[in-house]
């Protein structure tokens, strides 16, 4: 209700701008249609769903929900037959993957560890046989074997040790 | 009502093509960089279509997601981009098609499940940029026309600037409404930026180990938020912009060395449409042009 109410404030404060009308007033109606639909578009899209529907016009919701617990996240890595390992990831020197597959394959793997089904693990193990395949070939005649996960905590409650990341392997997933 | 003059008052041609060589030659950098080709490598159910994506038929999205296309659709992008840089061509034809295949592009890019929000500021600013004579200086070959109206090389830049400054107030209004005032007071943003921290390797780790740090980035979240919301005051109040770009600046800069989340494309942004360094350099280039006439 206070994002709505916040929106419909910012959006008045714009219609009641006698500058910004004015601005728009000297414009023809083609410019005038396209910059208000616009700006409509960007509060619609905002306040409507996940962005699925809607993208480009998409919820602006970064950074809104309140940590809970000690933060976790993942780490993989594929494994190929001479037993060298190359890190499946999205950020570092040794980033091959898009930025968005890289949050993809986090949030499975978050989902993965709350829920006790079998359906996330799948989402996840999916995706990983599929970045393995896309990168079988990387490196000659040293094929991915198997795919490691790792999940790091942080704990943050620990008072003693709280930057002591605390690193588990979760499991190894064979490849055909 | 603000009496002061407002932002973009005295803005030319130079100005606005300065704006259009900024945009899309970030574009050109973001686009020549994606990992295109290897998002179409990816099993299709992997990949769920978006927004006007949507609306394909299955053989098309299908054909869209193979690796030839997504080549094509890249090549095509990068000529385009190309040509908007250097002003060749007729403008606005091609930045129309470019932000059409823009929205493709971002579109497949976050067609594997996960909504990021990097560059969308960016693309606001290009379909804006689309609708305006951004051409008619810094170009190759300069769009022939009559002397036009001065509201159309300043309304694009007041309205990128809008759509800017949308972006943080929205994002401000869904934090109080999500997670309420007790986000600010329960250290979730220290969490966050452990999180981020120790996963992308950055700093985030800093301020839990020093405290002071740690301080400073609880204080500076509730302010930073504050100022977010109120965006969209810098378009029109000059003293309140210096202040919020002070703030937000040095917050983008605070979250990309602790978070390593790159905010290079919106300090851009925030140069070009919300201060008045392309009038600046607009005036400068006239003053140099007419020095050489002189000379």
């Amino acid at each position: 209700m206070i994002e709505l109410l916040l929106c419909g404030a910012i959006a008045l404060y714009l219609v009641t701008r006698r500058d910004l009308r004015e601005l728009a007033l000297q414009l023809g109606p083609g410019h005038r249609a396209l910059l208000g639909g616009l700006v409509v578009l960007l509060f619609v899209g905002h306040l409507a769903g996940s962005g699925k529907h809607s993208f480009p016009f998409v919820p602006w919701d970064m950074y809104g929900e309140r940590a809970q617990g000690d933060p976790i996240f993942h780490r993989f890595a594929l494994v190929r037959a001479s037993g060298r390992q190359d890190p499946i990831t999205g950020y570092g020197p040794g980033r091959h993957l898009p930025t968005q597959l890289h949050q993809r394959l986090q949030s499975l793997a978050i989902e993965d560890a709350a829920s006790s089904g079998d359906a996330a693990r799948a989402a996840l193990e999916e995706t990983l046989r599929a970045v393995a395949r896309v990168h079988a070939d990387d490196v000659p005649d040293d094929p991915p074997v198997a795919i490691e996960i790792w999940r790091s905590t942080i704990p943050l409650h620990d008072a003693a040790h709280p930057t002591d990341v605390r690193v588990e392997h979760l499991r190894r997933i064979e490849l055909p | 009502m603000s009496t002061e003059q407002t932002l973009h008052h005295d803005a030319s041609a130079e100005s606005l093509a300065i704006a259009r060589i900024a945009v899309f030659g970030m574009w050109l950098w973001n686009v020549a960089n994606a990992s295109l080709v290897e998002l179409g490598r990816l099993p299709i159910p992997l990949l769920e279509p978006i927004g006007p994506l949507r609306l394909l038929p299955a053989a098309a999205w299908a054909a869209l997601c193979s690796p030839p296309t997504l080549l094509v659709l890249q090549a095509c992008l990068i000529a385009c981009l190309i040509a908007l840089i250097l002003g060749v061509g007729p403008f606005r034809t091609i930045a129309a098609f470019t932000c059409v295949l823009l929205v493709v592009e971002q579109g497949m890019i976050r067609a594997v499940g996960y909504m990021t929000h990097g560059e969308l500021a960016m693309l606001y600013a290009a379909i804006v940029l689309a609708a305006f004579p951004c051409a008619d200086a810094l170009a190759l070959r300069p769009a022939r026309h009559g002397p036009r109206d001065p509201v159309l090389y300043r309304a694009p830049l007041v309205a990128a600037g809008l759509t800017l400054c949308l972006t943080y107030a929205l994002c401000a209004t869904h934090r109080f409404e999500a997670g309420g005032l007790g986000i600010f007071l329960d250290g979730t943003i220290l969490s966050r930026v452990a999180l981020r921290g120790a996963e992308r390797g950055g700093l985030g780790l800093l301020p839990i180990d020093h405290p002071w740090l740690g301080w400073i980035i609880l204080i500076g979240f509730p302010v930073s938020t504050v100022f977010e919301l109120l965006s969209p005051l810098a378009l029109f109040h000059r003293r309140f912009r210096h202040v919020w770009l002070a703030v937000i600046a040095s917050f983008q800069i605070a979250v990309s060395a602790l978070m390593m989340i790159s905010f290079r494309g919106n300090l851009v942004l925030l140069a070009i449409f919300l201060t008045e360094l392309p009038q600046l350099a607009g005036a400068w280039m006239a003053q140099r042009r007419r020095m050489r006439m002189r000379t």
